[in-house]
């Protein structure tokens, strides 16, 4: 795993970014930060993430840079950061807005992606098998609860969400 | 008492036991239980990495449909009830976001819904807060007396404790008081607060893995006679795939992993299979023989 390199040289700067992630449903108020570091040294994955260098690339606005982060999608998303930050700053959220801003310039890990088109195609992230639901009638359970798969495709459209992740810019 | 039920993906597409389990122990507990219909994802933390406002739709629109029978929500799995969560606090505190919302689920579902006639509960909040640890200890009849459990929570329960206010997300008690009314004892163990690393596997698999690998040395050096857990992420994580950690790691666990209501289930008299234990997959005979043992 590579370390993060922040070179400030020759790099283009979104100097709107800290805002644009403020502003957003996925709140992060990443300008309150001071680098403590809490956030770090409580992720199960430090060794690989570094929230707190992430939270100070979005202060930087280094948006480039940002987005093809591998770390970004190593995050277990356990919220370790954001419980213990004493800023409120919310580096978990910071990063699901890093990985939702790479996904509309077409990055997204193969295997997302793909769990992400069974909820597209079946409502759900897996699908139902009938060896699961012949396990269920023996067991005596009723039948899995049928979804309407038309709802949740107007809803995608609604939200876009079937463009954005077959990488189409949004 | 009556709620609303949704099961989430996990669960029927995997982990069966978990939904047999609780229909066992909630119907000794007199809760009636109402099958939410055409309940699909939540979209939980998968869709929010892509695109965060599908997520709190698809979750906003779970809420709407437990509403609109004013039962409150029993969910099993801790990823829905903080995606669930996340969407009401969202879908309460942002008014661009509640608007549109309302607009999208009158047009897909024809309901108006403003945040009213249901409240969403973890399966732990109900058998706390709703039924009581006092009823539940009552009607334990085979307790588990000497059974050494390692309590596993769920990230997804605990944190961030402001939006789920659940329990203390540093040093939660909820699960121990449970384990602990069925007569076994919840140990300490080093690496309880971390993630199981189920979340990356589409990511890293490798890496995931080995997060799982951690955690279920740090049990096996606490002496625990088995995992118990609330979460479909994690049982899958520690049980369905102990095999495979195995392999990663190099090192054995033979280490048996049960969902909380079936361990309640056995507590309460019921059968092993009548908690769908033959589902689970890791050591699962050496823990029936430590049961014999308790029970002698």
């Amino acid at each position: 795993m590579s370390e993060i390199v922040v070179s400030l040289k020759s790099t283009k700067v979104d100097p709107f970014l800290k805002q644009q992630i403020a502003h957003s449903e996925l709140d992060g108020r990443s300008l309150l930060c001071t680098q403590c570091g809490i956030c770090t040294s409580g992720c199960p994955l430090g060794e690989y993430i570094k929230p707190h260098k992430i939270v100070r690339m979005v202060n930087l606005g280094l948006r480039d840079q940002l987005i093809h982060l591998r770390e970004i999608w190593l995050c277990t998303t356990c919220f370790t950061c954001s419980q213990r930050c004493p800023q409120d700053v919310n580096p978990a959220n910071i990063i699901f807005n890093l990985k939702n801003t790479a996904s509309r310039h077409g990055i997204i890990p193969a295997g997302l992606r793909e769990i992400c088109r069974n909820i597209l195609e079946e409502g759900r992230t897996l699908k139902i098998t009938t060896g699961r639901e012949r396990e269920r009638e023996k067991l005596g359970l009723p039948k899995t609860v049928t979804v309407n798969i038309e709802k949740i495709k107007r809803l995608m459209d609604k939200t876009r969400f079937d463009k954005i992740l077959e990488g189409g810019k949004v | 008492m009556k709620y609303a039920y949704y099961t989430g993906c996990l669960v029927p597409a995997r982990l069966n036991q978990y939904d047999l389990a609780t229909r066992k122990v909630l119907g000794k507990l007199d809760v009636e239980l109402v099958d939410l219909e055409d309940a699909a994802c939540c979209g939980t933390v998968i869709a929010r990495s892509i695109d965060a406002k599908t997520n709190l739709m698809m979750s906003i629109r779970i809420l709407a449909l437990a509403g609109s029978k004013k039962l409150d929500l029993l969910v099993t799995c801790p990823g829905c009830f903080e995606s669930l969560m996340d969407a009401y606090t969202v879908f309460i505190e942002n008014a661009g976001f509640r608007e549109e919302a309302k607009s999208i689920l009158k047009d897909i579902d024809n309901i108006s819904y403003d945040g009213d006639g249901s409240t969403v509960k973890h399966l732990i909040q109900i058998l706390i807060n709703d039924i009581g640890l006092e009823k539940i200890k009552a009607v334990v009849e085979k307790p588990l007396n000497r059974l050494k459990v390692a309590a596993h929570y769920g990230c997804h329960i605990l944190r961030p404790s402001t939006k789920l206010r659940v329990d203390d997300a540093e040093n939660p008690k909820m699960l121990d008081q449970l384990v602990n009314a069925t007569g076994a004892e919840s140990i300490h163990w080093m690496l309880k607060q971390w993630c199981c690393g189920f979340p990356i596997q589409a990511v890293d698999r490798n890496l995931s893995l080995s997060i799982a690998g951690a955690k279920l040395r740090s049990v096996r050096d606490a002496e625990a006679d088995c995992i118990v857990t609330i979460c479909p992420s994690c049982q899958f994580q520690f049980d369905v795939l102990q095999n495979e950690i195995s392999k990663i790691t190099g090192e054995q666990y033979s280490m048996p992993v049960i969902l909380y209501p079936q361990l309640l289930g056995l507590a309460m008299g019921l059968a092993p299979e009548d908690v769908g234990l033959n589902l689970n997959k890791a050591s699962i005979d050496r823990f029936l023989e430590r049961l014999k043992e308790v029970w002698k």
